[in-house]
């Protein structure tokens, strides 16, 4: 009887686990775009444009799709042990700007730092319209 | 500046682009108090203009050596299929924890270097070791501005100058084009105040008195641009 209700328990813990890891999988599975803004102390001018604009086009552009997920914008600071770690992962040494499509386990990595020093601070509209178009595509999967 | 950036997105020629990618890194407000500094330094010798010549082409040099040595090791890395990720990032780390303290020094050493008995390799009334003091100076002083990259700068040499170096024959030579550009801006400014300041204190008849003062102001804008930069970095 104490054995049927041991293999009971391992059957259920087993199931509790596996449910688990689908959910993980299933969640992870989900698509998004994140645009990753990264600074370190020095902030200079370009860089806070970078940072204003990109976050106006998310805002402004993509706001239902922040409320349902599929865009996700961070600021992240190089300096903290966790954005060091995450700068790391992209090789950034300086202020950057990612916009990365996520697909489960899939990364397609975009730079997009030299179009946004290129533009941003002098060419405003045209920084802002390249960073939309960006993300259109890969939310349509281009 | 959106000439420049325009001038830079037609150019071809990578002379020409290395070229307008230092005059965008000197003329970018990102290292401008690093350059008021420089221009502080370089023309505070009022009574030998050819001492403010001197100084501007040693600093000029200084650039060149940090560019083009660091350039080289990078275009190796490069050309050897490795990342040289480390090295950015240690750079970057490393050189903007430097600068502050760094120039809070150079400010102090500056302003007390007449006041200290300090060794005789500082210290040297005689007009000719002074120079030499500030002309070593101005060389250091190039070599340590270089090397603290400011987020723009870091991404214009180790993003664009760099790999545009190690894609093209005489690749080596783009990073002394590239530094001698980004002094430029820095020399030119330093020697129109610098020729200001000595007809000003020709028509009040005293120069000596300005380049006391100047000496002291020069010392104290160190010490603040330093203290700006412990602050940024530390706080």
């Amino acid at each position: 009887m104490k054995q049927k209700a041991l293999k009971l328990i391992v059957f259920i813990v087993a199931l509790l686990s596996m449910s688990t890891v689908y959910a993980q999988t299933t969640s992870s599975n989900k698509e998004l775009v994140e645009v990753i803004y990264f600074h370190g102390k020095k902030r200079c001018v370009t860089c806070n444009a970078i940072e204003k604009l990109s976050q106006e086009v998310v805002n402004e552009q993509f706001s239902s799709q922040v409320a349902d997920g599929t865009v996700v914008f961070k600021i992240v600071d190089i300096t903290t042990k966790d954005g060091e770690a995450l700068a790391d992962h992209f090789e950034v040494a300086w202020s950057s700007l990612f916009v990365n499509k996520i697909e489960g386990r899939k990364e397609q990595v975009n730079d997009m730092t030299k179009f946004a020093f290129a533009n941003a601070l002098n060419k405003p509209e045209e920084f802002k319209k390249g960073l939309t178009e960006k993300i259109n595509g890969l939310l349509n999967g281009k | 500046m959106e000439l420049l950036q325009t001038l830079l997105e037609s150019s071809s020629t990578p002379i020409i682009t290395a070229f307008l990618l230092g005059l965008i890194t000197a003329m970018s407000p990102c290292p401008l108090a690093t350059n008021i500094a420089a221009i502080g330094f370089i023309g505070r010798d009022i009574e030998n203009r050819k001492r403010v010549f001197f100084n501007g082409i040693l600093y000029t040099l200084g650039r060149v050596v940090a560019y083009t040595l660091l350039g080289i090791i990078l275009i190796v890395i490069i050309k050897g299929g490795s990342s040289f990720f480390g090295l950015q990032k240690f750079i970057g780390k490393y050189g903007e924890m430097i600068i502050g303290p760094a120039l809070l020094l150079i400010g102090i050493l500056m302003l007390f270097s007449n006041k200290l008995r300090l060794p005789s390799f500082v210290l040297k009334s005689d007009g000719e070791n002074v120079a030499k003091r500030g002309s070593w100076g101005a060389f250091l002083l190039g070599i340590l501005f270089s090397l603290t990259f400011c987020p723009s700068s870091g991404i214009f040499y180790f993003g664009m100058l760099i790999p545009l170096s190690a894609s093209v024959t005489m690749g080596y030579l783009l990073p002394i084009i590239f530094a001698i550009a980004t002094a430029l801006p820095v020399l030119v400014v330093a020697w129109i105040l610098a020729f200001s300041a000595e007809q000003i204190g020709k028509v009040y008849g005293q120069i000596q008195k300005i380049q006391k003062y100047l000496n002291i102001i020069i010392s104290l804008l160190f010490m603040l641009i330093g203290i700006y930069y412990c602050i940024t970095i530390y706080l």
